[in-house]
């Protein structure tokens, strides 16, 4: 996998059109996550056209023996931390659709759609670094290490970003009142499936 | 424990990062501490929701929009003016070399004809003395000084241009 990614960024300095296998490859990734951070499909669109021209105008410079995923997002990263910048924060208007993946279902209830909902906007609420890194990790499934290049910080520092950016973003879900109460609460914590030991 | 501790287990706990003993102290204070258990779930419910969100594909004419970018892009020559500096950038320097090499060049011969040199060694050790003298010393600083300085206007005229991205 790695290596193939290598071969492709190698031609794809040479031969623009071998670019476009490198763009197939990372579109749709890229997409979701500059539409996570936005909250807007235009605008997602345009930051991501302009992470491929920025990663295509560089590709020149870019070491075989580097990789290739954190400094794609590290681009994508910024940009949209930027084109954040001065703006009010977004309130979702549209619906997550098309979608595709394992986990997207056109189908689901009512009260699903509702927390989706809650949770793409508590996203964007977080300020833009922790958004991004919730992103990363949870979204994007990028490992500590690649988070940690992404975010040009010691591994240490990533994982204490990614602690407050899931405090944050709880704390803002209970706000708003998504399900979850103590009683529910209580009832799983006390068979809990998935704590070891 | 207490809950400062059991909530910063709890994170490790969805970084795959416990080891036994810690999930078995944490799973202790979880079954005492009602407000830990709630920030349990919450934080994992929470992660959970994240990851369930549904992933989105790019819009088709994102691709066509990038590639005719890309095409456009590799059309265009490359930061011509750039160049332009860094050959000037290059001729300075080698403008620099010259005049410390004609400057330097009489005096040297005259100080290694001075020395009366007998063997390869003594040559190395003038040439030690020569370089270490404050005339050549001072010519090299001025002849630095100069191409710094012209190395900086070259990037100014260079200024402008797009700079690749990082």
């Amino acid at each position: 996998m790695a290596e193939l990614e290598s071969i492709l960024i190698e031609e794809a300095k040479q031969d623009s059109r071998a670019f476009g296998e490198l763009v197939l490859r990372y579109q749709d990734r890229l997409f979701n996550f500059l539409y996570r951070m936005t909250g807007n499909r235009e605008d997602a669109q345009d930051l991501a056209q302009e992470v491929f021209l920025r990663v295509y105008k560089a590709l020149h410079r870019f070491r075989p023996d580097a990789p290739f995923r954190p400094w794609l997002y590290k681009i994508a990263m910024n940009l949209a931390i930027n084109h954040a910048k001065g703006r009010r924060p977004t309130a979702l208007l549209e619906e997550d659709v098309p979608s595709h993946g394992p986990l997207a279902s056109p189908e689901g209830t009512a009260e699903q759609r509702e927390t989706q909902q809650a949770i793409r906007q508590a996203i964007l609420e977080l300020p833009e670094v922790y958004r991004a890194v919730i992103l990363l990790r949870h979204v994007d499934e990028l490992s500590y290490e690649e988070m940690a290049q992404v975010l040009e910080v010691p591994l240490g520092t990533a994982k204490v970003r990614l602690h407050r950016a899931r405090s944050l973003l709880q704390e803002k879900l209970r706000e708003a009142g998504i399900k979850g109460g103590d009683h529910e609460l209580q009832h799983r914590a006390t068979a809990h499936p998935t704590l070891p030991g | 424990m207490n809950c400062n501790i059991a909530q910063q287990l709890t994170q490790h706990f969805l970084d795959n990062a416990l080891s036994q003993a810690e999930a078995r102290t944490l799973e202790l204070h979880l079954e005492g501490c009602r407000d830990c258990r709630s920030y349990f779930i919450r934080l994992e419910r929470t992660t959970l929701a994240v990851e369930s969100l549904p992933r989105l594909a790019a819009p088709p004419d994102l691709y066509v929009r990038t590639m005719a970018a890309v095409a456009q892009s590799a059309a265009a020559p490359r930061q011509p003016q750039r160049r332009w500096a860094d050959l000037g950038l290059m001729a300075f320097f080698a403008l620099a070399g010259l005049l410390i090499a004609l400057q330097s060049g009489p005096e040297l011969a005259d100080s290694l004809a001075d020395l009366e040199l007998a063997d390869p060694f003594s040559l190395v050790d003038s040439l030690f003395v020569v370089a270490a003298s404050l005339e050549l010393s001072l010519l090299a600083g001025a002849a630095l000084i100069f191409a710094a300085g012209c190395g900086t206007l070259a990037r100014l005229i260079a200024w402008g241009q797009p700079s690749p991205a990082h």
